[in-house]
């Protein structure tokens, strides 16, 4: 080889050419195309078929944290004991002060702590059916982790996903996180109490959710003083908006 | 914030795909990552050799498609020996 006459080069796309040809006939393509959460959502499909079983209606409730979620199931199991047999399972990383609240409220409910991870899985649900979540309850609440974006990628196998969103956290949250609210099928706005001491149009709000979301239902209440609560007790018992 | 649950979903995955389809080592892994998928690719792509390490995805090389308005994150193909 010289480097005048550019044998070098054509050298060097020949030996190129051998090495590829030796790599493909080491290595083997296997082709997957299968999701990364297809693990999770096999395990969804189960629970979800444990839930059809068992005649549960289940409802995911995801939303950022201090949005109002265990207030307004403070308020629900309350209202709803009496009616529905009425279960909770309630997500956080740590500690267990929601399932004391709820318990204090009456409720029947259980803690998950998620320690590192920042949403529920359906693993973690499969583990409570037959144990917490007795086959003879007629509803099940799970309250998810705080957290505006994770949840949304996990299916856990419920009937309904719920995206709460407070009057605190602003309207521009379902464009903000996309995502969650696109996938929802009902969407709750809380805290509508406080509206009167905020900068917060509803008119603004629905633009930012219709955004991501065409179709889901909004509901807006105030679990503090009750206002717009019956509608969503209607939701829980009927799994979808009364007319 | 949810990737490193997803590093390691992947990791578990192929690892079962290993057993399938007999093979000891990943020397590349072709992903597809949609823009609506909720995954940051960043964060992935840091997350990914740490859980990686150990595995027979520790040496693998990540090839990361990108898809424009795509819901889905998945594995398209492996090469393995």
């Amino acid at each position: 080889m010289c480097i005048d006459c550019g044998c070098q080069q054509a050298n060097k796309v020949a030996f190129e050419e051998i090495r590829r040809e030796k790599e493909n006939l080491k290595f083997r393509k296997i082709e997957v195309k299968t999701s990364i959460l297809d693990k999770n959502n096999k395990i969804a499909e189960t629970n979800r078929q444990w839930f059809l079983d068992h005649k549960l209606l289940v409802f995911n409730l995801m939303s950022a944290p201090g949005s109002g979620k265990t207030l307004l199931l403070e308020k629900t199991s309350t209202r709803l004991k009496d009616s529905i047999n009425l279960g909770i399972l309630v997500g956080d990383q740590e500690r267990d002060f929601d399932a004391k609240r709820l318990e204090a409220a009456g409720a029947k409910v259980k803690q998950l702590n998620t320690a590192s991870s920042c949403h529920l899985d359906a693993a973690m649900i499969r583990g409570e059916l037959g144990e917490f979540v007795k086959p003879e309850f007629s509803h099940l609440i799970i309250e998810n982790v705080g957290n505006l974006v994770c949840p949304a990628s996990f299916d856990l196998g419920e009937s309904r996903k719920v995206a709460i969103l407070s009057t605190t956290e602003g309207e521009d949250k379902p464009s903000k996180y996309p995502l969650l609210f696109h996938e929802a099928d009902l969407i709750v706005i809380t805290k509508i109490d406080l509206v009167q001491y905020l900068e917060f149009s509803f008119a603004t709000c629905v633009q930012h959710i219709r955004g991501v979301n065409a179709a889901a239902p909004i509901l807006c209440l105030s679990a503090k003083t009750g206002q717009g609560l019956d509608a969503w007790l209607d939701y829980v018992r009927l799994g979808s908006v009364a007319n | 914030m949810h990737e490193l649950s997803l590093a390691t979903a992947l990791v578990e995955q192929v690892a079962e795909i290993a057993v399938r389809e007999k093979f000891e080592r990943v020397v590349k892994i072709h992903l597809e990552l949609g823009e609506l998928s909720g995954v940051d690719r960043h964060c992935f792509e840091f997350c990914f050799p740490e859980v990686c390490k150990g595995s027979i995805l520790e040496e693998a090389q990540l090839i990361l498609d990108f898809v424009k308005l795509g819901r889905d994150f998945r594995i398209i193909d492996l090469d393995v020996l």
